[in-house]
């Protein structure tokens, strides 16, 4: 029955792309608050930011998928997403919107261990939806 | 099927709590009374925890646990009612501790629906057996005391006294209990003169009542009513009245004991539940059954009423038990009532007609009896919690969350006091300003309690050690004493709690591989008594924890070798210090006893115990000396979650520094500054020459070199570690919770770089809390004296 499964998008742009969470891991989409600079860690881990008393760490998109620094601006936000428990404060130029989606519609990555679940058409555009999860760099 | 009566879930964590320090405080009294003597206190203490461990077991439904509790009861009944009594102490004692190992480990069990109750029944009856063994020494006691028959009928007995004569079962337990219940029982209905055994009291009351039987003299209207209340009576065989050969009795005048009949009221249901003959406590499966029948209606009212007294219990089981209850769901509840634990029939009682309904008060009359009865447990109960009313458990995740609620506070309070909108406001903010001090003063106030909320003192963990070495004892014989030292020691709950496997893993080491058997000590020439001491106390922010025993000590040379066969050794040997040849037995795959025993020696214990104590936060270091015995040291922060900490700034980020680490802060003078050949920084502080490691470097953190006389140095020692810690200045002195860092991070392995947490401080941002003894250790300065 999986066709007419069906869930929601909140798609972004990165790059000149648009990218796509699943919106059941996103839990807020907030605006860039001040970020703890944190040592040693790889350069696209901004820090950690205090969302509400938890600290969440921060990581920068375009860093992680090692596209050129995008410019940031006052559209930019931080989309909170949930790793199987673990709150992951994600970087992106800008937001676009929360859209349907059907599950049948998607064409899954055939890349092993990519943090690209698959690809699917809304209007249009072609979406990249990531596995927030394999973003997140879990377990590794 | 769900091991314990439905609708008990909500109770099974209070079940398991209370009971699980009933049978703790069974097991102290046991350990202090085994080496000493078993007072009267003692036992009466023992027969409470079983009572309520078999009551409240009863109230679960679980009938095992309650039966082997029952059982223990009936010995220490025995027990108690013959305090001269000469008996098998040690095969009492070993008893007793099974049955709290069992009860225990059944309460484990109990949230595990996979994993069945067990049948107790092999064990209980070796606990009858033995109740039996001492009743049949009671006896032959009891000999001495005049047991002569007591003469039924007296000359002189005036007329209108009856006489009944109650027969009890074989296999009834105590006689004389039951037959005190009859007689409160048939108490509104007859006036009792005298009974023959006189005293239920007595020793031999029992035995007199098996074998003669109980005869009551009484006075009453209705001697048929009686009677049927006397044969209804649990494990009453016969009853029967007895008259005088020469004298004529009147004929008993015919009244028909009243039959139950349902309430007349319109629209009230009235139901008649009778229980199993083995069901142990009638009045709680009662109360169970009426708490579940709140659901289908509104109770009008129960018979007994009070489901509290000692007397419901027996009309209960005599004349069932009864409810009415405004209902328009009456089958659905008659079903319930019908599937509960140890219900033998449940029906619904049809009206009757008004005349009958005196009959259900009559019933309820026995009640009377009770008050004077319920005293009896209630004084003891006094005795052994005199505290309890003012005491109330609180589940530690609530208490949790309350102390992340006041952190938020204070940090939120001080979001408002200092908001930058308040600036923009002219003219004075007095009155403000002067309630924010007010509301800090509160909160701050606020920490304080909640904090002191969760403190516990250690002894709880220590009293668990006295059962491991008295265990130990038993086994291994060597008779080591275990002493307590600063045992009122408080610490926050979650520490307590963690401290009680590493605790039990260094004491069985101790008394296993410590200790010395009784001849080597012989041998040695040692006369002191072998000794195992446990002592708590504070340090600087730090409950420290040591155990240390007589024993043998420690060979770092054995250690070494034994180091080198099990290829452990990660450098070479003559590198060792005494003090880290001790610290390969806190290394993985590490066992020096040659044989391993039941209690340790399969070389995972202490690894895992320095594990244990290391994840939170704490520090475990080992001092020993060949010969003379073996000092284990464990260090935790007082709270797992709050530390006093140094704000320092190092190239523009904020670290804090936990103040526990830190000895000294001073800036650094350039004559006290040297590098040695390889450019490596040092600084002298007095007599001690020092590394010193820049935070920014250690940290990787960008930015300008500064010069050393600029900053602020940080003399730190962890661990047998020090060195001196630059930064480039001191910004604050506070406490703060820690949080530790996301999981995601983990592959960066901060924490062995150095940075254990963050927190989130007042005004919202986030500072980074160093680990001073991984940064040492990630750094490479060297351990340059023993651990302490």
């Amino acid at each position: 029955m999986a066709s007419f499964i069906s869930g929601q998008l909140l798609t972004f742009e990165c790059d000149g792309t648009i990218y796509a969470f699943d919106i059941t891991s996103v839990t807020d989409i907030i605006e860039v608050p001040e970020i703890t600079v944190l040592p040693m860690v790889a350069e696209h881990i901004l820090g950690i930011m205090n969302l509400r008393g938890k600290v969440v760490p921060v990581m920068d998109f375009a860093g992680r998928m090692g596209f050129e620094p995008p410019e940031y601006d006052m559209h930019s936000c931080i989309i909170v997403v949930d790793c199987e428990g673990a709150l992951l404060g994600i970087k992106v130029p800008r937001v676009i919107d929360a859209e349907s989606y059907e599950k049948s519609a998607v064409s899954p990555s055939p890349v092993d261990n990519s943090c690209v679940v698959g690809y699917t058409v809304l209007g249009d555009r072609r979406v990249t939806i990531i596995d927030c999860v394999r973003l997140s760099e879990k377990n590794r | 099927m769900s091991k314990f009566d439905a609708g008990m879930e909500s109770m099974l964590d209070t079940f398991v709590f209370e009971s699980t320090e009933l049978l703790e405080n069974l097991d102290e009294i046991l350990m202090r009374s085994e080496s000493s003597e078993l007072t009267a206190d003692d036992i009466a203490e023992i027969f409470r925890v079983m009572h309520t461990i078999k009551g409240s077991a009863a109230m679960m439904g679980l009938k095992n646990m309650s039966e082997l509790a029952h059982a223990v009861e009936d010995i220490y009944f025995v027990v108690r009612e013959n305090p001269e009594l000469e008996f098998d102490r040690p095969k009492l004692y070993e008893l007793s501790f099974t049955t709290s190992d069992l009860l225990k480990n059944e309460i484990e069990n109990l949230g595990d629906d996979s994993i069945p109750l067990t049948d107790f029944s092999e064990f209980i009856s070796t606990l009858h057996e033995f109740a039996a063994y001492l009743t049949g020494l009671s006896k032959g006691e009891a000999v001495a005391a005049p047991t002569e028959t007591h003469a039924i009928f007296s000359d002189d007995e005036p007329e209108g006294v009856r006489t009944v004569k109650v027969k009890f079962q074989e296999s009834c337990m105590m006689p004389s209990i039951r037959a005190m219940v009859l007689l409160n029982s048939i108490g509104s209905d007859a006036e009792v003169l005298s009974t023959v055994p006189p005293d239920l009291d007595a020793e031999s009351s029992d035995d007199e009542i098996k074998a003669q039987g109980f005869v009551i003299k009484l006075s009453c209207d209705d001697m048929d009513a009686v009677l049927s209340i006397l044969r209804d009576g649990v494990d009453v065989e016969t009853a029967e009245e007895i008259k005088r050969e020469a004298s004529a009795a009147p004929a008993p005048k015919p009244a028909a004991p009243a039959l139950p009949a349902g309430s007349s009221e319109e629209g009230v249901t009235t139901f008649l539940v009778r229980f199993e003959e083995g069901c142990l406590m009638p009045s709680i499966r009662a109360m169970v059954l009426k708490n579940s029948l709140a659901a289908y209606g509104q109770l009008v009212k129960t018979v007994p009423a009070d489901l509290d007294s000692d007397a419901s219990e027996e009309e209960i089981a005599k004349n069932g038990f009864r409810i009415e209850i405004k209902t328009e769901h009456a089958a659905e509840a008659l079903a319930m009532l019908r599937d509960g634990l140890n219900v033998l029939s449940a029906d619904k009682l049809e009206a009757a007609a008004p005349a009958a309904q005196a009959a259900p008060e009559a019933q309820a009359a026995p009640k009377q009896a009770a008050p004077a009865k319920k005293d009896a447990p209630a004084a003891q109960h006094g005795g052994g919690g005199g505290a309890a009313g003012s005491m109330i458990s609180v589940r530690l995740e609530k208490l949790d969350r309350l102390l992340d609620l006041v952190a938020e506070i204070v940090i939120t309070e001080s979001g408002v006091t200092s908001s930058p909108d308040l600036r923009k406001i002219s003219g004075g903010l007095d009155h403000f300003q002067k309630s924010a001090r007010e509301l800090k003063k509160l909160t701050d106030e606020l920490q304080d309690v909640v904090m002191s909320i969760r403190m516990v003192p250690v002894q709880t963990a220590f009293s668990k050690m006295s059962r491991v070495v008295r265990d130990m004892n038993k086994t291994l014989g060597k008779n080591v004493d275990l002493v307590f030292v600063g045992a009122d020691t408080e610490a926050d709950k979650s520490v307590v709690d963690i401290l009680g496997d590493p605790l039990m893993h260094i004491v069985r080491n101790a008394v296993d591989h410590g200790i010395e058997t009784p001849e080597e000590r012989a041998a040695a020439g040692k006369t002191e008594k072998p000794t195992v001491t446990l002592s708590a106390g504070y340090e600087s922010g730090e409950v420290v924890i040591s155990c240390e025993d007589n024993g043998a000590g420690m060979d770092p040379k054995k250690l070494l070798a034994k180091g080198r066969k099990n290829g452990i050794l990660t450098k070479p040997e003559s590198e060792y210090t005494d003090a880290e040849c001790y610290e390969l037995i806190m290394a993985a795959g590490f066992s020096t006893n040659e044989q391993v025993t039941e209690y340790s020696g399969r070389g995972v214990g202490m690894d895992v115990v320095r594990k244990n104590i290391e994840k939170v936060g704490g520090k475990m270091s080992i001092e020993s000396e060949l010969g003379r015995g073996s000092k284990f040291t464990i260090r935790i922060p007082l709270s797992l979650s709050i530390i006093d900490v140094l704000g320092v700034k190092a190239n523009g980020t904020e670290l804090s520094v936990p103040v526990s680490s830190v000895k000294e802060i001073f800036r650094p003078e350039s004559e006290m500054l040297m590098k040695d050949p390889d450019g490596t920084e040092l600084v002298m502080l007095r007599d001690h020459c020092l590394r010193v490691i820049r935070l920014a470097d250690a940290f990787e953190l960008k930015g300008e070199r500064r010069p050393l006389e600029d900053g602020i140095i940080l003399y730190c020692k962890e661990n047998g570690r020090e060195a001196a810690v630059f930064a480039d200045e001191l910004t604050a002195d506070q406490q703060v919770v820690v949080k530790p860092l996301s999981i995601l991070l983990n592959k960066y392995e901060l924490k062995s770089k150095g940075l254990s947490g963050c927190s989130i401080l007042a005004d919202g941002s986030i500072t980074l809390i160093t680990d001073i003894n991984e940064l040492f250790v990630h750094n490479g300065v060297r351990q340059t004296e023993a651990v302490k």
